[in-house]
C-alpha cells in the first residue's frame, strides 16, 4: 500500500466507523455520457484542477467535504490533501483564473446530477452490492486495497 | 478619480450585457479573505519589512471582500476590496475587471488588475493561498507595481495530460508604493508582460517576461538632488534619476504530493534607472504534510549588482560637505539590496477553510530600516504567526 493511500485511508476511518462504505475497495469515475469511453487519472486530475471553468467539454462534479469518496478521491487521482487543494482553490478563486468544480450533497445528489447533465462527471466508492442507476457509465474504476 | 472609473466600467458592462432581463436572471456572488498576522522583530534599531522590536498586527493584517457580479456564463464584472488598517497602504479596491469567457480556452479581461509579475504576486494579500506567514521580500520587493490598468488575454488550450495557461497584458497605472516605510509615488505609463505555466502530474513550471516604462518620486531623492545641484554637484545630482525602463524575467518550478511539497522562483530584474540595482532573487521552499499540519524551510537571497553612481563630494573638506558626502554614500548604498533570509514554519489547516501559521525567520543582509544612518547591514530574527482565512 502506498503512503498516500495510507494516509487517505487514516484520514477517512473516523467516517467508516461512523457508517461509511466499510467494504468499499473501488473508486469509479462515472458519466451519463455513453460516449466517453476511456479516461486516463492524470486526464481526470487536469479536469478537476480546471474546476468550474474547465477547457474540456466535460464538467468535474465533487462531493462536499468529509464524504469519503471524496477524501479517497482527492487520494488516488488528485494526489493532494483536502487542504492543498482549498489552498489552491483560494488562489485560483481570488486571482480571477477559476473556481472550485460545483459540489453536490450526497451521493444520490450526484448521480441525479449526472443522469441531467450529460456532460458531467463525477466519483463514487463502491463495493460489490453497489447498483448504479441506469443511464450511468463507469469511465476508470481504481481499485484500492485497505 | 477612482469613482470615474468605477462608473466607467459599470456602464461598459451594462452597455455589454445582452439584456437586463438576462442580467436579473444571473447570479452575484460574495467571496473574501482575511488575515490577523502578528509579527516581532527581536532586535532593537531597525525595522524589516513593517516589523520592529514591539509586537505589531500590522502591516500585513487585512480584509479582503470579492463581488462577481455573472451577466451571463460569459461576462461578469469582478471586483475585490482590500480593507487594512497598515500605515503602509491604504484600503482600496485592489481589482474592478470585466471578465469575457469566449470560449473553454480563451479568456479576455478589461480594467484594473493586479499585475502577475511571479507566482504569488496576484495572490500576495490571501496569506491562505501560501505556506509562509510572509511572502519572501527577497523575491517579492515591495517596490514592484502591484496593479495595472489595461485588459489581459489568456489562453488555455486542452492537451490530454499536460496543461498550459498562457497569459499576456498591457497597460498602464499611476500608484503609491510603501519602500522601506516611505510612500512613493510611482508612475507606470506602460508595462507589458507574457506569463506561461505548465503542469504535468506533480510538476509545475512557470516562466514569466515583463517590461515597463516607469517613473518615481521619492522625497529623500528629490531633496539631495536639490542639495547637490544648490552646491555645484550637477552631474552627480543628474546621476539619481527617477524615470527608466524595468525588464523582469522569472522562472519557476514546484512540485506538490500528498505528503511533499517543493517550490523554487528565480527572479531578474535589469533597470536602466540607477538608482535601483540590477538584482537576481531567488527562494526555495521545501516541507512535508502531516495533514492537517505542514511544516517547511525556505531559503530566499537576493544579489544586487554593483551601482554605477560615484559619490564626488569629498569628505575632509568642510564639516557641511562630510554630512552631505555621508548623506551621498548612505542613498547610493540603499539602492542595491543584497539580502538573504532562512526562515522555518508550520501550518495547521481547519476543516473550516481556516488555518494558523507560525514562522521564524532569520534575516541577514542591508534591506532594513536602521534607526542610525551610519548603520548600513545587520542580521535579526524575526517571529510571525497569523490566522488566515477565506469564505
Amino acid at each position: 500500500m502506498t503512503a498516500a493511500l495510507r494516509l487517505a485511508l487514516t484520514l477517512s476511518l473516523s467516517l467508516l466507523l461512523l457508517g461509511g462504505n466499510a467494504d468499499a475497495d473501488e473508486l469509479w469515475l462515472i458519466s451519463a455520457n455513453s460516449q466517453q469511453v476511456e479516461i486516463s487519472k492524470e486526464v481526470v486530475k487536469q479536469i478537476y484542477l480546471q474546476g468550474e471553468q474547465g477547457r474540456t467539454p466535460l464538467q468535474p462534479v465533487n462531493l462536499v467535504k468529509g464524504e469519503f469518496s471524496r477524501t479517497i478521491f482527492n487520494a488516488l487521482v488528485m494526489g493532494l490533501t483536502e487542504s492543498r487543494l482549498q489552498s489552491y482553490w483560494s488562489q485560483m478563486r481570488f486571482t480571477g483564473r477559476s473556481r472550485p468544480p460545483l459540489e453536490v450533497e450526497n451521493t444520490k445528489a450526484l448521480t441525479d446530477y449526472l443522469l441531467n447533465n450529460s456532460n458531467a462527471i463525477g466519483y463514487l466508492v463502491v463495493d460489490d452490492n453497489t447498483q448504479l442507476p441506469d443511464g450511468l457509465v463507469v469511465l476508470l474504476k481504481i481499485d484500492f486495497e485497505k | 478619480m477612482f469613482s470615474h472609473y468605477t462608473k466607467s466600467l459599470l456602464i461598459a458592462a451594462l452597455l455589454l450585457c445582452p439584456s437586463l432581463a438576462q442580467a436579473q436572471e444571473s447570479g452575484f456572488e460574495w467571496s473574501g479573505f482575511g488575515r490577523v498576522v502578528a509579527g516581532y522583530l527581536a532586535e532593537d534599531g531597525m525595522i524589516y519589512g513593517g516589523y520592529d522590536d514591539e509586537l505589531s498586527l500590522k502591516p500585513n493584517s487585512l480584509l479582503g471582500l470579492q463581488g462577481e457580479w455573472q451577466f451571463d456564463s460569459k461576462l461578469s464584472l469582478v471586483g475585490q476590496a482590500v480593507l487594512t488598517a497598515s500605515d503602509q497602504r491604504d484600503s482600496d479596491i485592489e481589482w474592478l475587471y470585466l471578465n469575457y469567457r469566449l470560449n473553454d480556452h480563451w479568456q479576455v479581461k478589461f480594467g484594473q488588475l493586479n499585475t502577475p509579475f511571479f507566482s504569488y504576486s496576484d495572490v500576495q494579500d490571501v496569506g491562505y493561498a501560501y505556506h509562509w506567514v510572509q511572502l519572501p521580500i527577497e523575491a517579492y520587493p515591495e517596490f514592484l507595481f502591484k496593479k495595472y490598468r489595461g485588459a489581459s488575454i489568456r489562453f488555455t488550450p486542452a492537451f490530454e495530460r499536460v496543461a498550459l495557461d498562457v497569459e499576456t497584458y498591457y497597460g498602464s497605472m499611476n500608484d503609491t508604493a510603501s519602500v522601506r516605510g516611505n510612500q512613493v509615488d510611482i508612475d507606470l505609463s506602460q508595462i507589458y508582460g507574457v506569463i506561461a505555466k505548465l503542469s504535468y502530474d506533480k510538476y509545475r513550471l512557470s516562466a514569466s517576461y515583463h517590461k515597463g516604462e516607469f517613473s518615481y518620486d521619492v522625497p529623500r531623492l528629490n531633496e539631495v538632488r536639490t542639495i547637490l545641484t544648490a552646491v555645484g554637484f550637477n552631474t552627480l545630482a543628474n546621476q539619481f534619476m527617477s524615470d527608466g525602463t524595468g525588464e523582469y524575467y522569472q522562472l519557476g518550478l514546484s512540485y506538490d504530493d500528498l505528503n511533499v511539497f517543493a517550490r523554487s522562483e528565480i527572479t531578474y530584474i535589469a533597470q536602466t534607472t540607477n538608482t535601483i540595482a540590477d538584482y537576481l532573487s531567488y527562494y526555495l521552499i521545501a516541507g512535508y504534510v502531516f495533514d492537517p499540519v505542514s511544516v517547511y524551510v525556505s531559503f530566499a537571497e537576493r544579489t544586487s549588482e554593483e551601482y554605477s553612481i560615484i559619490n564626488t563630494v569629498p569628505k575632509g573638506v568642510t564639516p557641511q560637505l562630510d554630512e552631505l558626502s555621508i548623506g551621498v554614500d548612505a542613498l547610493i548604498d540603499s539602492f542595491a539590496i543584497n539580502n538573504r533570509s532562512l526562515s522555518i514554519g508550520a501550518r495547521f489547516d481547519s476543516n473550516n477553510n481556516v488555518a494558523f501559521k507560525v514562522e521564524v525567520k532569520k534575516i541577514r543582509g542591508n534591506d532594513f530600516q536602521f534607526d542610525s544612518p551610519l548603520v548600513t547591514k545587520g542580521s535579526a530574527v524575526l517571529l510571525l504567526t497569523s490566522v488566515e482565512w477565506v469564505f
